[in-house]
């Protein structure tokens, strides 16, 4: 086992790699399904930067406005105010203050 | 310019927020006194005595839009290139986005956007003590003037056409600031207190990256910090 050190978008990760025989073996991977995968019936509320959530600014279960700001943003010294595009209720919060988003992941869902 | 001055307001920024889809690109909003100014994590910015330069940019170019990543440190460079014009040249850029002289603050900046599923629109807030000369000790950094520095009182309307144009003409640029920031990193080579995956590490600065992000070093490791703040140990 070898540990590289990755750099991705300004981020430097360490990532373990296994050498493998081709013919013997198979890698298994594990498919998590990550809190960005669409439910059915709602209107999405996507990042539209890579950042850290520094305010979420509603719950489950209110009723949301368009143009209404639903969280905020922080990324490379901007602080990102997320507005609606849609009038709805919060279905579902996908992430928490502190969570690290990437571009497009699904904020929030509208039912 | 646009220009929209107001004696009294609650923050520079929030008008430009509220009013954005009617005003044009590049239009300054300013005001005498602001009763809810705030820096970066909700700190308050005080501006309650009239005596400093207190304006928001609003953008809404996509060409520049596209340079939010390194809008706010250059708008700190700004401050610094007039400080430097004015005769004070003790002054650095302190990451991300305060002006340092004397190594007290003098400058803020706050860099917002309005998002729907892209960036709407960006604003630029900039706070700079200028004839301030007494500052509350409550706040952790210690903060300074331009008064207090040059020993004189500043003519604030020539310094704003001044600010203005200065900021008019960097935020338009193509030029690549970054050697001249390098220059004025004031947490280079010292220890600072910074969070990393939500633990706060004391670590090692080596300098602002070309992506206007902090390198540090943690140990053996070499980090890019692009959120949060550094504070330093003394």
């Amino acid at each position: 086992m070898k540990i590289y050190k990755v750099k991705v978008n300004g981020k430097v990760y360490e990532v373990e790699v296994e050498a493998i025989d081709e013919v013997k073996e198979t890698i298994k991977t594990e498919t998590k399904e990550t809190e960005s995968v669409k439910s059915e019936g709602t209107n999405q509320i996507i990042a539209p930067i890579a950042g850290k959530v520094l305010d979420i600014k509603v719950n489950v279960g209110d009723v949301v406005k368009k143009g209404q700001t639903v969280m905020i943003i922080e990324a490379m010294k901007l602080e990102n105010e997320i507005q609606s595009s849609f009038d709805g209720r919060v279905a579902r919060i996908n992430v928490n203050v502190g969570s690290d988003v990437r571009n497009k992941d699904v904020l929030i869902e509208l039912e | 310019m646009n220009i929209i001055h107001f004696e009294t307001i609650d923050f520079t920024n929030t008008y430009l927020k509220n009013n954005y889809k009617q005003l044009d690109n590049l239009t300054i909003v300013s005001s005498d006194v602001q009763s809810n100014g705030r820096g970066r994590n909700n700190r308050k910015w005080d501006s309650s005595k009239g005596n400093n330069l207190l304006f928001s940019i609003l953008i809404k170019d996509e060409n520049i839009i596209r340079k939010y990543k390194s809008l706010s440190i250059i708008s700190a460079y700004t401050i610094i290139q007039i400080l430097k014009q004015y005769g004070i040249n003790d002054v650095y850029l302190k990451w991300p986005n305060d002006v340092i002289v004397n190594n007290k603050k003098i400058c803020g900046v706050l860099l917002e956007a309005v998002s729907k599923n892209a960036i709407e629109c960006l604003i630029i807030g900039v706070g700079l003590n200028v004839n301030e000369d007494k500052f509350d000790k409550e706040y952790l950094i210690e903060a300074t003037s331009m008064k207090n520095e040059l020993n004189k009182t500043i003519d604030l309307n020539e310094l704003k056409d001044i600010v203005y144009k200065k900021f008019i003409e960097n935020i338009n640029t193509d030029y690549d600031f970054y050697d001249d920031i390098k220059e004025c990193d004031y947490l280079k080579n010292k220890r600072v207190s910074i969070q990393i995956n939500n633990k706060l590490k004391n670590v090692e600065v080596i300098g602002i990256d070309h992506d206007y992000s902090l390198k540090v070093k943690d140990k053996d490791k070499t980090i890019n910090i692009e959120t949060g703040e550094a504070s330093m140990h003394i």
